[in-house]
């Protein structure tokens, strides 16, 4: 047996001139949750359907469980597959909904009802086996659609967009039981989303694709806390980003980040740069802290990573304000903060304000 | 004020519907009473009610014959015209794209074309095969007018079928046609239903082309014609009205059945 359930080989997917997937390499390991997250048209539905064998690789080997399955149609691999809108059949009950994978097997009925009803005890459905897929809620169509995928055994689980079709409480809710049901059955999963906070949520590594490629691929905590690119920085959050000019600081304890036109350096301890050149810099929304100026002053001196500015607009959030920063000096670059409301709900600036932006150091990373 | 003039709207659509209506059915209700006459002569009302047309159109060896051909053509004509029109309509669903529309242009044009320029056609080529005024013959021109409904019915249900059922039936170890089977055909059965009953009806209410081909052997249309050039007996009546019944009671089936299991998801 393999260690690994999925493997693609540097596979290229062409519609004509189009290129979807453009020489993707990517491993699935058994019993993780991998999630590919981007755009729409980024091609990661593509690659969810090379690996269930409904579109062919222009080149590149896909392999399941070991084995190379390009030349294999889908109805002999064993991958269970979810559809966004769970594609049940609607003309059968849940139990022969669920079934069907068994019977195709040849599994007689009695020998497939057993395990048909522990399918659908694992999703919590047993009493709705006789119901028609039109009887259920969206919530019960899905785990209607998880348990027919399950019973099979497959050796990959995929799932395109599961939870787009679902209003927000009930999303939350599906894919904290999803990820539960799929530790503890260690099954080998694929998600495919666009929604960064559901493969935060659910995924064990996240591969971030662009216009076919991979942007970046890790944990949820790598790809949000240290995007390797812009695309990836920006795709994960409000991100700003803003350019500048890096070179090491003179004592050789990291380096100094300066950003056009404003006089202010920012230092950052952890990095490692030999020469000076300009870069993009990025700051998360949520790590800036912002200060009205004469708070500070009663602080003390001015500190290193502080940028002077006005509020330009002001979001209100709920239990947070989002702010719009103009830098007063140089070029008038924009920030846009994150800052707790006040005690009585309402934000603490108002268009127009004076602000000092406090930029920690951790907050801070940049892009050659 | 403006209440009043859409009311008056609505009242001059009502009238002008009912009195199409009326022109539409009554003629054929005052056909179907006087079927049911007792008497020698068709009279409106019947002076005398009773089956006793009915009765002469099933024993009278003219018109068994006539109705026996026109539900043997029927009964051939609709499963095959069943088996190749749902055939057409998924190579046009699924096929190439190049020259589909050239396709369902020629596979529909039946449906367009003059019959009597197609009856007239037909007659030309079975002429001399000798496959005129034979059931196999009337079969294949019954065919003609009957695929493009299959296509046209079985086509509009494929179109709303969602191809990710299949896909999800093939994921599950579904062959291709595992899948046709057990997932496509039942969800586009309304559609397989629909065109059944329409190429019932074309092929048993068939005249023009049917005429072109007929010498001896009449189907009911032609044999309802040949008789009203003799005499206006009151087995044409008969004959009239269970002709309506049986396309009434088709239509109806249609109406009431064709909706079923259309609806994928809730």
């Amino acid at each position: 047996m393999s260690a690994e359930a999925v493997h693609l080989e540097g596979v290229t997917k062409r519609y004509g001139a189009l290129t979807a997937v453009d020489g993707l390499s990517l491993t699935i390991g058994r019993g993780e949750m991998v999630t590919l997250l981007g755009p729409s048209g980024c091609g990661k539905t593509t690659i969810l359907r090379m690996i269930a064998g409904f579109v062919r690789p222009t080149s590149g080997t896909v392999s399941i469980a070991g084995t190379p399955v390009n030349n294999i149609p889908p109805h002999k691999r064993q991958v269970g597959l979810v559809f966004q809108n769970y594609a049940l059949f609607p003309h059968m009950t849940v139990a022969d909904n669920v079934g069907f994978g068994l019977k195709m097997r040849g599994i007689a009925k009695q020998a497939a009802r057993p395990r048909i009803d522990a399918a659908l005890e694992k999703v919590r459905l047993l009493e709705r086996r006789d119901a028609y897929p039109r009887q259920l809620s969206g919530g019960q169509q899905q785990r209607t659609a998880l348990a027919r995928a399950l019973v099979i055994q497959p050796d990959i689980l995929l799932l395109d967009e599961p939870f787009g079709a679902l209003d927000r409480e009930l999303r939350q809710h599906m894919q904290s039981e999803m990820r539960q049901l799929q530790r503890s059955l260690g099954i080998s999963t694929l998600l495919v989303t666009h929604d960064q906070e559901e493969a935060l949520t659910l995924s064990d590594r996240i591969v971030v694709m662009n216009a076919g490629k991979v942007e970046q691929a890790g944990t949820p905590a790598d790809i949000f806390e240290r995007p390797a690119t812009a695309f990836v920085a920006n795709f994960m959050g409000r991100m700003n980003l803003l350019k500048g000019r890096i070179k090491p600081r003179s004592d050789s304890r990291g380096c100094e980040l300066s950003l056009d036109g404003v006089e202010t350096k920012l230092s950052m301890a952890d990095c490692q740069v030999t020469d000076e050149g300009p870069v993009t810099v990025m700051f998360r929304p949520e790590r800036i802290a912002a200060v009205h100026p004469h708070e500070r002053q009663e602080a003390g001196e001015p500190r290193c990573g502080t940028l002077r500015g006005a509020v330009l607009d002001v979001n209100y959030l709920g239990a947070w304000a989002e702010l719009k920063v103009v830098v007063s000096e140089g070029t008038g670059q924009q920030f846009t903060i994150r800052t707790s409301n006040r005690d009585d709900g309402t934000p603490p600036f108002r268009i127009g304000d004076p602000v000092d932006l406090v930029i920690p150091p951790e907050a801070t990373f940049f892009i050659k | 004020m403006r209440e009043n003039r859409e009311g008056r709207k609505g009242a001059f659509v009502t009238v002008a519907a009912c009195t199409v209506l009326f022109f539409l059915i009554v003629p054929q209700i005052i056909l179907l009473v006087q079927s049911f006459t007792a008497e020698d002569y068709l009279m409106f009302p019947p002076q005398a009610f009773g089956f006793r047309w009915y009765a002469f159109i099933f024993t009278d060896p003219e018109w068994r014959r006539a109705l026996m051909t026109s539900l043997i053509v029927a009964s051939i004509s609709t499963p095959m015209a069943l088996v190749l029109g749902t055939l057409a309509a998924l190579a046009l669903d699924r096929g190439p794209s190049a020259g589909r529309k050239f396709l369902r242009g020629a596979l529909l044009s039946p449906m367009l074309l003059p019959h009597v320029v197609l009856g007239m056609a037909l007659y030309r080529v079975l002429l001399p095969i000798r496959l005129d005024d034979t059931i196999p013959g009337f079969v294949g021109a019954h065919l003609l007018l009957c695929v493009p409904f299959v296509v046209v019915t079985v086509g509009a249900s494929l179109e709303s079928f969602d191809r990710r059922l299949e896909e999800a039936a093939q994921s599950l170890g579904a062959s291709p046609i595992a899948a046709f089977a057990y997932v496509v055909l039942p969800i586009i059965r309304p559609g397989i239903l629909a065109g059944a009953i329409f190429s019932f009806i074309t092929s048993f209410d068939e005249f023009i082309v049917t005429y072109f081909l007929a010498t001896r052997n009449f189907t009911i249309p032609i044999k309802i014609f040949s008789s009203l050039s003799y005499q206006l007996e009151p087995s044409i009546a008969a004959v009239s009205g269970l002709t309506l019944v049986l396309t009434a009671v088709l239509s109806g089936l249609l109406i009431t059945r064709g909706g079923y299991g259309r609806t994928g998801q809730a």
